[in-house]
């Protein structure tokens, strides 16, 4: 078991954190992106390099990261190369050369290319380095540059105000999709057309497959899945059936909700039934997507009533 | 007429992008690039309008996160200006303060906001309600 905790934790994305001012550790940045006061227990230590376990967590997604105190290039590990997905880095602004001091990264980050490049400084400096000055190596780098202590702070009147400091650095290290991102269940504003987007994507290439591939609808219904992969070991002519039998389940639930009396909440029903066979649809093959289109089209039209002669003989083949 | 509609961040990292004239895929990253770096490079006193190549850059920045529109020169600039901020306003008003990560996590609705005021280049909607109103119905079917 403790192999495979190791494993895990092999993967885990890492923040490579890294200060080119002597004055300025790490561990200061790290404990403000930490948000406390003392430094959590480093999971590893690995000669100069240090490890910190950390959390990010928003409204869509939490992603366990860790963030690494790297202090010179000559320390940056295979495993820290492979991880690295955010590089943030300090500089002396009061110097006017503090920027030289980076140029040894600038190799090993355009060899990785990291999803996220932050340039940190305390704040630009007229006799230093000046905004300017980092600003243009940023746009050069593709870098952000943050101020931990603007001197002209953002205004706050603005509807969109600026975030500055590391409050700053937490928001880029949020806005990243990170390898060990898990997504918060409820929180999805959008209505699914990615995800059926998705879904058929998946499916076509899945079509390529060999038949003995599952049954094409696995996956997006998964109280069902073991139901289903009972029957793919049975033969292949018997998936037709079974999605025929999915189907008429579904219909049959149709007509239940529309039988009752015609309240609101029936037809509310009614509509996200609809939808969900809608979601089962596009993820069908192209033939058996229109047999099943034809029965939804069939079942609604009798759930609101109407005449069963209007459809009469409009299947085309099959009995509906 | 407008050409595009560009999203970026300060990292120069485009986070929506939407063309309405035809750009080889091969062609769009060099030329996002170019476009955010016209933009980034300059500072806050300076004009929004940016003559770029043989067409206009308009950009507004809101918080990290830049909006920039190529229009040709018969467009006007004052126009999609606005536009620029009204985009922004339905976005806030539809993700209610809207963030990076929630046009990240959301990009099918940000284009659907998008198609419903521009469409082929040119504004066809401003009205914050009735730009919604597509997504508010989508959003309640789907709520059942």
């Amino acid at each position: 078991m403790s192999a495979t905790e190791e494993n895990t934790n092999m993967i885990l994305p890492c923040v490579l954190v890294t200060s080119c001012d002597s004055e300025f550790k790490e561990e200061e940045l790290i404990k403000q992106i930490i948000g406390s006061e003392t430094l959590p227990q480093t999971s590893e230590r690995d000669g100069t390099v240090a490890w910190y376990p950390w959390t990010i967590n928003n409204k869509y997604y939490t992603a366990d990261v860790r963030l690494c105190a790297v202090p010179n290039t000559y320390a940056v590990s295979s495993e820290i190369a492979q991880s690295m997905q955010a590089f943030i880095a300090y500089f002396d602004s009061k110097v006017t050369d503090g920027l030289e001091k980076l140029k040894p990264w600038i190799p090993v980050v355009e060899d990785i290319t990291p999803e996220v490049l932050i340039l940190v400084c305390d704040r630009t400096d007229e006799n230093g380095v000046t905004k300017h000055e980092a600003q243009q190596w940023c746009l050069g780098h593709a870098f952000e540059l943050v101020e931990l202590n603007p001197l002209e702070l953002p205004d706050e009147d603005d509807d969109f105000p600026e975030s500055t400091g590391v409050k700053r650095i937490v928001q880029a290290l949020d806005a990243n999709v990170w390898s060990s991102v898990e997504m918060k269940e409820g929180h999805n504003q959008g209505f699914g057309l990615m995800s059926s987007l998705v879904a058929s994507r998946h499916n076509s290439r899945r079509c390529q497959d060999p038949p003995s591939s599952s049954l094409p609808e696995e996956g997006t219904l998964p109280n069902d899945t073991a139901e289903q992969r009972e029957n793919t070991t049975k033969a292949d002519r018997q998936e037709d059936s079974v999605v025929d039998a999915m189907t008429d389940l579904d219909i049959q639930e149709l007509a239940n909700l529309t039988a009752g009396d015609a309240d609101v909440d029936n037809f509310e029903r009614l509509f996200t039934k609809l939808k969900e066979m809608k979601d089962k649809a596009s993820s069908l093959p192209h033939e058996q997507r229109k047999v099943h289109a034809e029965k939804v089209a069939k079942a609604f039209w009798m759930a609101i009533g109407g005449d069963e002669d209007e459809i009469d003989g409009l299947s085309s083949g099959e009995e509906s | 007429m407008i050409k595009f509609v560009l999203m970026v961040n300060q990292q120069g990292q485009t986070r929506l992008s939407r063309y309405y004239e035809p750009v080889e895929l091969s062609r769009r990253a060099a030329l996002e690039a170019a476009a955010v770096r016209c933009c980034l490079s300059r500072n806050k006193d300076q004009c929004s309008f940016v003559e770029y190549k043989d067409f206009r850059l308009v950009y507004r920045q809101y918080a990290a996160l830049y909006v920039v529109m190529g229009v040709t020169h018969s467009e006007n600039e004052l126009s999609i200006y606005e536009l620029i901020q009204n985009f922004v306003e339905v976005l806030d008003k539809y993700f209610s303060r809207v963030s990076e990560l929630d046009i990240m996590f959301n990009l099918d609705s940000v284009h659907v906001i998008l198609d419903e005021m521009i469409q082929n280049g040119h504004i066809v909607e401003t009205n914050k309600s009735r730009v919604l109103a597509p997504l508010t119905a989508i959003n309640k079917m789907v709520d059942g």
